[in-house]
């Protein structure tokens, strides 16, 4: 009895379970296909969208050719071209606007000088000015971060205030665009606002904001020499870029203090420097210290006594061939090289033991 | 006995149900996660300006190394092409490995290439170079051709690992067409950490079979003509959209296709380069790669773009593809097995936990599984033991699953990059979405287990791998 029971709670189980188990996929497949559809009916009216804009930008954009053809090369004003062109009617399009204030910025990008002079006072006249602002006060931060860009593209100075309220408070992101735009509209000055000691830039921001430096007035160059101490290794880092990259050789001296700074990046760039500055007075200090350094500094020295070195360094450059590593024997060589002005093989004398990486170097003649 | 057959079916159904569901949710969780990520990323580089560092100097120096085995139909436009990227501190490696034809004749005429006297470090062990060649004209000054006895692709690539005078590596196949803003956008996630060490970045990969090229360059994105790069076109949107996004954002990349990818040279050659006795190089080098970091105690990332980049020719002919699944299936279990030691291994963090178990059984054993689903449901038919109503429900489920994963990447693709800009383009690759289980993916298993079978009688090398060229686009 107990038996058969056994067999017939298992069964009515089992049916249960198969009954649960057809509802979930039954459930399942229509979940499924109904997203599919959902998806589907996106992605109809995504393409449509698109479709439709890429027309109506089409149309706007032989408007807002015309237009700038008109400025640019007829030499016109905005007020003179609305004689021919019904232009506030057209500003007044959200659209339009949009299409316009974009193709003034590549425009703008692509032109210098006058041209470019005649664009700002465009954006000004076409109160675009107002869209930039409008941006740069939304809520998004990406939006925000395109105002900036387009207000300091445009040189709008008036706006460097408001910029440097929002740099207090802004998150990682806008703050980079910012500084960007703070740099762009004042220079080293803007600059100089950038770097407290708090400041955590990478190698990516700081190229941008020193290849935007390069256009600035270098009449007012401050000295980055002040930022060279900084407890801030980044700061530090970046400073020595700067002071490099805009050739302060009177920071020397304080550069050379960071030769023994515990991070191997700034002694490897400080190196680099004293490269730029021909600054041979430090070079005994360089192969002073040479010995007790990371492997990386070791070549960043021999690297940099192919150009600071002098007949003096032979005997130090000669005992590096010895070396085991192969780019400190191949690096010597060259850095011998260069000094003596004459092949290696010619250098060389019998009692120097040599690595089998300098062996093979001289004996394929291949430096 | 007749029990423990029904028995059998039971867990059978349940098993099988289980995987499936257990896949379908990680495929979810990786999709949710990749759209939240990419939307940050376009939402993050949509007012970058790539140009303004452009023409710095102060950029750092890359080196593009491109294996070149064969290629003398498209070699001298590729070349141009590599020479022509937007970036300002660059050199091009392109390693001829022992082709049988006419390709480094072709380059030193084309170049105007000259042997020299070079010195590299020897630092990864390779096979023999017989010369390598600079060019005399100096608008092609950033040209090095290597010409060495053949030894593979892997060997190739750690030649020109070795004559790199640059800090980071670009290695790339040949015949792909880069976009040319592809070394910038590249480059950029390792100038932006500098807390932690960026040690790999790779790249979409697309697929340019009817694509219009031009000197080198793409000119006009199109769907393909052919059936099986159609489907790839899908497959490909799918794995690096919804896949790879997610797993650069979880920090669990295990692969950076070899089609394309950039890497930290130093790191490259402490781990000794790549592995030329696998198939799947590109994958264990970046397993072995973060395996270095993780047993060295350093801090590092492998970062992923998700901008179309790089563009390749797929397969298009069930022959060639089988070859390269076969090729991968035993790539991913020769990589599987050498750093088995950080399966479910919590030394390794996230990577031993999560992304190994991950691959080892969605990515190698789902074949495996799913061959065998099908042989013992055959089996069981043939004993009338399947209850074709669970049976035909289960396919079903697992069919709608697919098309709505196909059209849920493809809705991705809309909202983010829009590269198939026409209507028709679409149409095709929403019939490609309810054809590809049924057509394309079968064929996917069974090349799978004929990897798993080759693995086990020994095969190595990499099988047929002809590529046809961009013909049609050269006549456009």
């Amino acid at each position: 009895m107990d038996r058969i029971s056994e067999i017939i709670n298992k069964n009515s189980d089992q049916a249960d379970y198969d009954y649960k188990l057809k509802i979930f996929l039954v459930a399942s497949i229509i979940l499924f296909i109904g997203l599919a559809l959902l998806f589907f009916i996106l992605l109809i009216l995504s393409r449509t969208k698109h479709q439709r804009n890429d027309t109506a930008r089409s149309s706007v954009l032989l408007l807002v050719e015309d237009i700038f053809n008109k400025i640019l090369f007829e030499d016109k004003s905005l007020e003179e071209i609305g004689k021919q062109i019904d232009i506030t009617k057209h500003l007044k399009d959200k659209f339009f606007r949009s299409v316009l204030l974009n193709e003034l910025l590549r425009l703008h990008g692509n032109f210098t000088g006058v041209y470019a002079d005649k664009l700002v006072l465009f954006y000004r006249e076409a109160e675009l000015i107002k869209d930039s602002n409008k941006k740069l006060n939304s809520y998004k931060w990406h939006i925000k971060c395109k105002g900036a860009k387009e207000l300091a593209q445009m040189g709008v100075s008036e706006s460097f205030n408001d910029l440097r309220k929002l740099y207090i408070n802004s998150n990682r992101v806008f703050k980079e665009e910012l500084g960007y735009a703070i740099v762009r509209l004042d220079g080293f000055n803007g600059l100089i606002f950038l770097l407290d000691n708090s400041i955590k830039t990478d190698e990516w921001q700081q190229l941008n904001i020193i290849s935007i430096l390069n256009k600035s007035d270098k009449s007012k160059l401050p000295d980055f020499s002040f930022y060279l101490n900084s407890t801030n290794t980044h700061l530090t880092v970046f400073s020595i870029r700067l002071i490099s990259y805009f050739k302060q050789a009177s920071s020397l001296p304080v550069l050379s203090e960071l030769l023994n700074h515990k991070s191997v990046k700034v002694r490897k760039l400080v190196i680099q420097a004293m490269v730029t500055f021909y600054a041979e007075e430090y070079v005994t200090t360089l192969l002073n210290n040479y010995a007790d350094e990371a492997y990386e500094i070791k070549i960043e020295i021999i690297k940099a006594l192919s150009v600071l070195g002098n007949e003096t360094h032979k005997k130090f450059l000669l005992g590096q061939l010895k070396h085991p590593e192969f780019d400190v024997c191949y690096l010597s060589i060259i850095s011998l090289q260069s000094i003596m002005g004459t092949k290696i093989k010619n250098l060389i004398k019998e009692e120097i033991m040599l690595s089998q990486h300098a062996i093979s170097i001289i004996n394929n003649n291949v430096y | 006995m007749n029990n423990y057959l029904h028995n059998f079916v039971y867990y059978f159904n349940v098993g099988i149900l289980l995987f499936a569901i257990f896949i379908m949710s990680s495929y979810v969780i990786l999709a949710l996660i990749s759209i939240r990520a990419m939307s940050y990323y376009l939402k993050r580089h949509s007012f970058v300006d790539y140009n303004i560092i452009l023409p710095s100097n102060l950029a750092p120096a890359i080196t593009l190394i491109a294996p070149a085995y064969n290629e003398g139909k498209t070699i001298e436009e590729n070349v141009r092409s590599l020479l022509s990227l937007h970036y300002n501190n660059y050199e091009v490696i392109i390693v001829n490995d022992g082709s049988k034809d006419n390709s480094i004749d072709l380059l030193v005429k084309t170049y105007q290439l000259k042997k020299v006297d070079f010195i590299f470090s020897p630092a990864i062990k390779t096979k023999p170079i017989k010369g390598i060649y600079k060019s005399e004209n100096p608008a092609f000054k950033k040209l090095i051709v290597v010409d060495k006895v053949n030894g593979g692709k892997s060997d190739a690539l750690n030649v020109g690992i070795n004559i790199s005078s640059n800090p980071y590596i670009a290695c790339i196949d040949v015949d792909c067409v880069l976009e040319q803003d592809a070394l910038l956008k590249m480059i950029k996630p390792f100038m932006e950490e500098s807390d932690i060490r960026v040690i790999a970045s790779g790249g979409v990969v697309r697929i340019a079979n009817s694509c219009i090229v031009k000197s080198g360059r793409l000119i006009k994105v199109n769907i393909p003509d052919k059936f099986l790069p159609r489907v790839q076109v899908l497959e490909y949107i799918r794995a690096f959209l919804l896949g790879r996004m997610a797993w650069s954002k979880l920090d669990g990349l295990l692969l950076i296709s070899g089609a394309f990818g950039m890497f930290d040279k130093e790191v490259v050659i402490k781990c000794g380069g790549y592995d030329h006795k696998t198939v799947g190089e590109d994958m264990e080098l970046v397993v072995r790669m973060r395996r270095y970091m993780v047993e060295k105690n350093e801090r590092y990332k492998v970062t992923f773009i998700p901008d179309p980049l790089c563009w390749t020719e797929a397969p298009d002919n069930y022959k060639i593809l089988g070859s390269q699944r076969n090729r991968w299936t035993r790539g991913t279990m020769e990589t599987l097995w050498i750093h088995r030691k950080m399966l479910l291994n919590p030394k390794y963090k996230f990577l031993g936990m999560i992304s190994f178990p991950y691959w080892l059984i969605f990515e190698y054993l789902a074949p495996i599984i799913e061959f065998l689903g099908i042989i013992i449901s055959f089996f069981l038919a043939l004993f009338g033991l399947v209850n074709w109503k669970f049976f035909l429900l289960l396919l079903l489920f697992v069919y709608a699953f697919a098309i709505m994963f196909s059209l849920l990447s493809l809705l991705t693709e809309e909202y983010t990059f829009h590269q198939y800009s026409l209507k028709s383009d679409f149409a095709k690759l929403i019939m490609i979405a309810i054809l590809e289980p049924l057509f394309f993916h079968p064929y996917i298993v069974y090349s799978a287990i004929k990897g798993n079978i080759h693995k086990a009688r020994g095969v190595k090398g990499w099988g047929v791998m002809v590529r046809s060229g961009f013909d049609k686009a050269k006549a456009g």
